[in-house]
């Protein structure tokens, strides 16, 4: 068999982050370093995005890269629609999201490595954790908040950057200010806590009109530095501003109605926050979800169990909220879908063919991501695998090469409208903070297809 | 975990992945062992990395988990940001200290006394560069600071007045003493070295369970109340044998463990894992993939000039290192084979192929580090009747980087400005005086001569822990004011001109609302841990407790504690704590008179005079006397409103007040 990927190759990409950060120390950077000055394709045609993880990394053969074969359980019900396979039976909801084409597949992804905690944090940074400004990286939904903060409004109480369920593999904003870090919350049917003060509102304005009394001095604005006491009182403020808030309440509640209706589980709640948020406009712009339990090492097709759980909470959970998105006018004659950007998205793959003697599927570079809204024109496949979709045989996109998360994040930038070839000069390393690598056997392009 | 910059060791991935069927290089070939350094061309390295035996179909191979700068968010180098960040934020809790509390602040030199030889190197360097130092701190900072310091704990409304009417003009140095060795002393000190360590039950490289977690708890809980010198801690933990769920120090040697790959890749760990912790050198992590040069060229100097043969020395020294994992309970047992070498005949595992390098497959111990000041105890290498950890504890702990390491962490624990930052990532070839690095490079060290001379100190005196803390509490430099009445440069930052504030820990935090406020809570940690319910945060044994209690967890975790694993310690702010301070009902439930034994339920019982209740919250919560000012706005606030409620609005706007949060 023909190995998916030359060592070689693999190596130099593994190596990159390594060796691709080379810069003297006496040298100075240049204030506005753009690698590829000019040559930016941005896209513009989103205004928010939501970034569904699925760490554990879902099979691709059995779900968004479906091969059928004699291990292909009869429930998965293997439908083609435009011309693309999916598992109708496995993933019911989204089988009809794409046949009224809101969605497109992306089949070419390639990951560097087979570490779910690398690969992970690789994902949300758009580069490889181990590489010099890996330290240091912010998600790229802080990069995105910092990007769009010059179109808040005083309006806008809710920190550009939301993390639903987050957990303890949510990246943060890096060497950024904590103003673009994500507000990590979990979803509730009663709202956000700590909202409200036990005591009772008039009591607490009056105390905390008494604490600004008290702490003027310390809270005032005076020098440009000084990041962890002016953070801390700015925080004070935003937080203030976001409790009693009628419009901040009701984008963090649902009914139950609609807890049912997105399957009641954890991700399920996630998605209908994030459906009302963004329907809320206050200030929110990236949100990520995560949806885990794919890492299905074990009895896969197992009922109740295996990769089940996960489709079921993914499709009930994301299916609705395409489809509910797809429904609510945004502005401009637009829907709400046709502004947010959704990918869903594993840090891999897992093994092709046959399952394993442990009845599962094992780690595998190769694997697809769904891409929906902002855009992007649904219904339709980029890049092709080969038959068992042990390896990208068509890539699909100008790139010609397999598509990595460095591609995935300058997609997202370029959808937003933001120039992914920006070099920030205001890292802590001081070798210039790029929001996609330059250095490199690949750099990371918008994957201008989906639009177009 | 006075410092942002707080990660110490390496950051290593869950490394799961399809083994290669091995098509390892095995056979008969000659044994040829190194006996010397082995430079490697560039040639040679291209090879290495490119050529690969030819593959299965299942790729297996992950990257080496190749870090430049050790310490994940490990941003601060001597970068003038980092500088002028340290200063604003000192600046401005020392501008509203000196604002409100009004001392009597004098710019004299002369009255900084100096005490030891911190003072002598510490004022020296300013006087040689003309900078004027702050003046020495009020009672009432230094009794707060000292205490945060060294126990976690804010001083009760007693304890400042005690102090502060104690006439003795040696108080401080009285209070410094009955501080160490406290109960307290030991919970914050336990944490610190958990932190150094990484002590936890679940890292993304190994899981060490909650019952070799807690012996490892235990055994440094043991080593702070004994005061074990540290060279005897270490040379327990790096020798360490036996089950790590009874032999606390085994647990160390558990966590440089690298699953799904050959045992050279657990010598790598365990050689990364040591050099990290008790030399402070990251950069063997890089280098035990590669060659120094042409990848750590702009990064550390020294890095630049070693090579994977000089790594794979070190990591010999591991070679007959086995870690035994039970099937059933998953704990690990540590032991050292009677055989075993470090061979050059890998393809596969976590990092790049191991291969032989001029005709050397087998590497033999090694000690890599030569640069020192002082002696090199012992034979280089591994005596006869001598286990090769035991080799390399002997030869390392007389090394003066094993005492400039933990010298480091400890103080900047404790100055918040390091003397070497990031702390662990030491450039051995930056650090000495006498031998200073070419132009383009400066020395890494904000007071070179003061680090060897108290790296020297500490290695002369026993390795004695408790003895640097004192030594470094009783200085005059530790006692400076955050003030600063000069005009302050950003430039004086590395010389220590004034104490440097920073913002309390997440443990920190909690446990002074509830010394503040005097309700007290007990939490229970992990259901299969055996250790006793617990009542402050600083005892609980690693940050993902109290297993417990939900609530305490998110609230400890919105104060950036970390996971001792891939996230470290932060001090950045968050909406999540703001809302904490404001509304969470750890903080509600203990600000009312009907809150059984709370402050204000005291304080009212005792008194309903409003400038003695405002006296007394200050006392108690932000551990200090109002002002004039502070005294009359707030005794204005108890026009048109019961005692009561005056107080509790007083309890909650005091305790969110950001002095409240900060250490200054």
């Amino acid at each position: 068999m023909n190995p998916i990927i030359d060592r070689r190759i693999f190596f130099k990409i593994a190596a990159t982050g390594v060796a691709g950060y080379f810069v003297s120390p006496m040298k100075v950077l240049a204030q506005t370093q753009n690698w590829t000055a000019g040559q930016a394709t941005l896209m513009g045609t989103a205004k928010n995005v939501i970034f569904v993880l699925l760490p554990g990394a879902p099979s691709h053969v059995d779900t968004l890269d479906l091969k059928v074969g004699a291990w292909t359980p009869a429930n998965f019900t293997p439908t083609t629609i435009n011309g693309i396979d999916f598992p109708s039976g496995l993933l019911p909801m989204l089988s009809t999201q794409l046949a009224a084409n809101r969605f497109s597949i992306v089949r070419s992804f390639q990951s560097s490595a087979l570490v779910h905690n690398l690969l992970q944090m690789w994902v949300q940074i758009a580069r490889s954790p181990t590489s010099a400004t890996g330290k240091i990286a912010p998600n790229v939904g802080s990069i995105v908040a910092y990007e769009l903060e010059s179109q808040r409004t005083p309006a806008m109480k809710l920190p550009g950057f939301l993390a639903l369920n987050g957990g303890a593999g949510l990246m943060g904003q890096g060497y950024f200010s904590g103003r673009y870090s994500p507000f990590d919350v979990a979803p509730a049917a009663g709202g956000l806590a700590n909202l409200t003060n036990a005591d009772g509102q008039t009591l607490f304005t009056s105390r905390y009109d008494l604490l600004n009394t008290a702490d003027a001095a310390l809270r005032a604005k005076g020098s440009k530095f000084g990041l962890e006491f002016e953070e801390m009182a700015d925080y004070y403020s935003s937080a203030r501003g976001i409790m009693y808030d009628a419009a901040v309440n009701n984008a963090f509640r649902f009914t139950a109605a609609d807890q049912t209706k997105y399957g009641n589980n954890g991700f399920g709640n996630a998605c209908v926050t994030a459906r009302n948020v963004l329907m809320s406009n206050l200030g929110v712009r990236y949100i990520q979800l995560s949806l885990g339990g794919w890492d299905n090492h074990q009895n896969i097709y197992a009922a109740n169990a295996g990769i089940y759980n996960p489709s079921r909470s993914l499709d009930t959970g994301l299916g609705n909220l395409i489809a509910d998105l797809a429904a609510t006018p945004g502005s401009n004659g637009a829907t709400m879908l046709d502004e947010t950007l959704i990918i869903a998205k594993g840090e891999f793959g897992r093994t092709v063919g046959n399952i394993t003697s442990q009845a599962g599927r094992d780690h595998y570079f190769v694997h697809s991501a769904l891409v929906a809204g902002g855009g992007v024109i649904g219904g339709r496949a980029v890049g092709r695998t080969t038959p068992t979709g042990s390896a990208v045989e068509d890539p699909g996109w100008s790139a010609s090469r397999p598509a990595y998360a460095e591609d995935m994040a300058a997609t997202i930038y370029s959808a937003l409208g933001i120039n992914y070839t920006k070099t920030l000069n205001n890292d802590p390393l001081g070798r210039g903070f790029e929001y996609i690598p330059s250095t490199g056997s690949y750099v990371g392009q918008p994957i201008v297809e989906l639009f177009r | 975990m006075s410092n942002p910059l707080r990660w110490r060791t390496l950051a290593v991935a869950t490394f799961i992945f399809v083994l290669v069927s091995g098509i390892l290089i095995s056979g008969a070939q000659q044994e040829i062992t190194s006996t010397q350094q082995q430079e490697i061309t560039g040639a040679q390295q291209e090879q290495e990395q490119n050529s690969l035996p030819s593959e299965d179909f299942r790729p297996a191979i992950t990257p080496a988990d190749c870090t430049y700068l050790q310490d994940p968010l490990e941003f601060r180098l001597n970068t003038k940001d980092r500088l002028i960040e340290r200063s604003a934020t000192t600046g401005k809790v020392a501008a509203y200290v000196y604002a409100v509390t009004a001392p009597e602040y004098t710019l004299d030199a002369n009255a900084v006394p100096r005490k030891n030889l911190i003072d002598n190197a510490i004022f020296n360097r300013m006087a040689g560069a003309g900078i004027q130092s702050a003046p020495i701190s009020t009672d009432a900072e230094f009794l707060r600071r000292v205490m945060l310091d060294l126990t976690g704990r804010i001083p009760s409304a007693n304890e400042l007045t005690a102090f502060l009417a104690d006439p003795n003009p040696a108080k401080r140095d009285g209070l410094i003493d009955s501080l160490i060795g406290t109960p307290e002393f030991v919970d914050k000190w336990t944490m610190f070295f958990g932190d150094l360590y990484k002590n936890t039950s679940n890292a993304s490289n190994v899981a060490r369970g909650i019952a070799a977690r807690d012996a490892f708890y235990t055994y440094i809980r043991d080593a702070i109340v004994n005061n074990k010198p540290y060279s005897q801690m270490a040379s327990e933990m790096i020798t360490a044998t036996g089950n790590s769920t009874v032999v606390g120090q085994a647990s160390w040697v558990v966590g440089g463990m690298i699953p799904m790959g050959p045992a050279q890749d657990i010598y790598d760990g365990e050689a990364a894992h040591f050099a990290q912790t008790f030399l402070g050198l990251s950069t063997v992590d890089c280098l035990l993939c590669h060659d120094g040069n042409r990848h750590l060229d702009a990064v550390n100097l020294w890095g630049a000039r070693q090579t994977r043969m000089n790594m794979w020395g070190l990591s010999a020294y591991f070679s007959r290192v086995q870690l035994l994992r039970d099937a059933t309970s998953g704990a690990y047992t540590v032991n050292d084979l009677a055989t075993g070498d470090y061979r050059l005949n890998t393809t596969t595992g976590n990092r790049s192929a191991r291969q032989p390098i001029n005709g050397v497959n087998i590497v033999q111990p090694r000690n890599p580090f030569v640069v020192q000041i002082g002696t090199n105890a012992g034979n280089a290498g591994v005596m006869a009747g001598e286990t090769r950890r035991a080799a390399l504890a002997r030869q390392i702990i007389p090394n003066i980087q094993f005492s400039r390491a933990i010298v480091n962490y400890i103080w900047e624990e404790m100055m918040v400005e390091a003397l070497v930052s990031p702390s662990g990532s030491f450039d051995p070839a930056r650090i000495d005086a006498a031998n200073p690095p070419p132009a383009g490079w400066s020395m890494q060290a904000t007071n070179p001569e003061l680090l060897n001379e108290l790296a020297i100190w500490f290695r002369d005196n026993g390795y004695d822990v408790r003895g640097l803390i004192r030594a470094i509490a009783q200085s005059s430099a530790y006692q400076l004011s955050s003030t600063y009445p000069g005009t302050w440069s950003v430039d004086y930052v590395p010389y220590y001109a004034r104490k440097y504030a920073r913002r309390l820990d997440a443990e920190e935090v909690h446990d002074a609302i509830i010394k503040a406020t005097g309700i007290m809570t007990t939490y229970t940690q992990n259901t299969a841990s055996l250790l006793p319910p617990v009542q402050w945060a600083m005892q609980l044994v690693d940050p993902r407790e109290p297993g417990g209690n939900g609530g305490t967890v998110n609230f400890l975790n919105s104060f950036g504690r970390g996971d001792r694993d891939q996230r470290p310690r932060r001090s950045d702010g968050s909406l999540l704590q703001s809302l904490n301070m404001m509304n969470n009902g750890f903080v509600m439930t203990r600000i009312h008179q009907a809150n059984a034994g709370s402050r204000v339920a005291t304080i009212l019982s005792q008194t309903q005079d409003p400038a003695t209740i405002v006296r007394l919250l200050f006392q108690n919560t932000l551990s200090r006397n109002p002002t004039a000012e502070e005294t009359a706005l707030f005794v204005d606030s108890f026009r048109n409103q019961t005692v009561r409620v005056a107080s509790e609005n007083l309890q909650w706007v005091l305790l969110n007040k950001l002095d409240f949060l900060f250490n200054y």
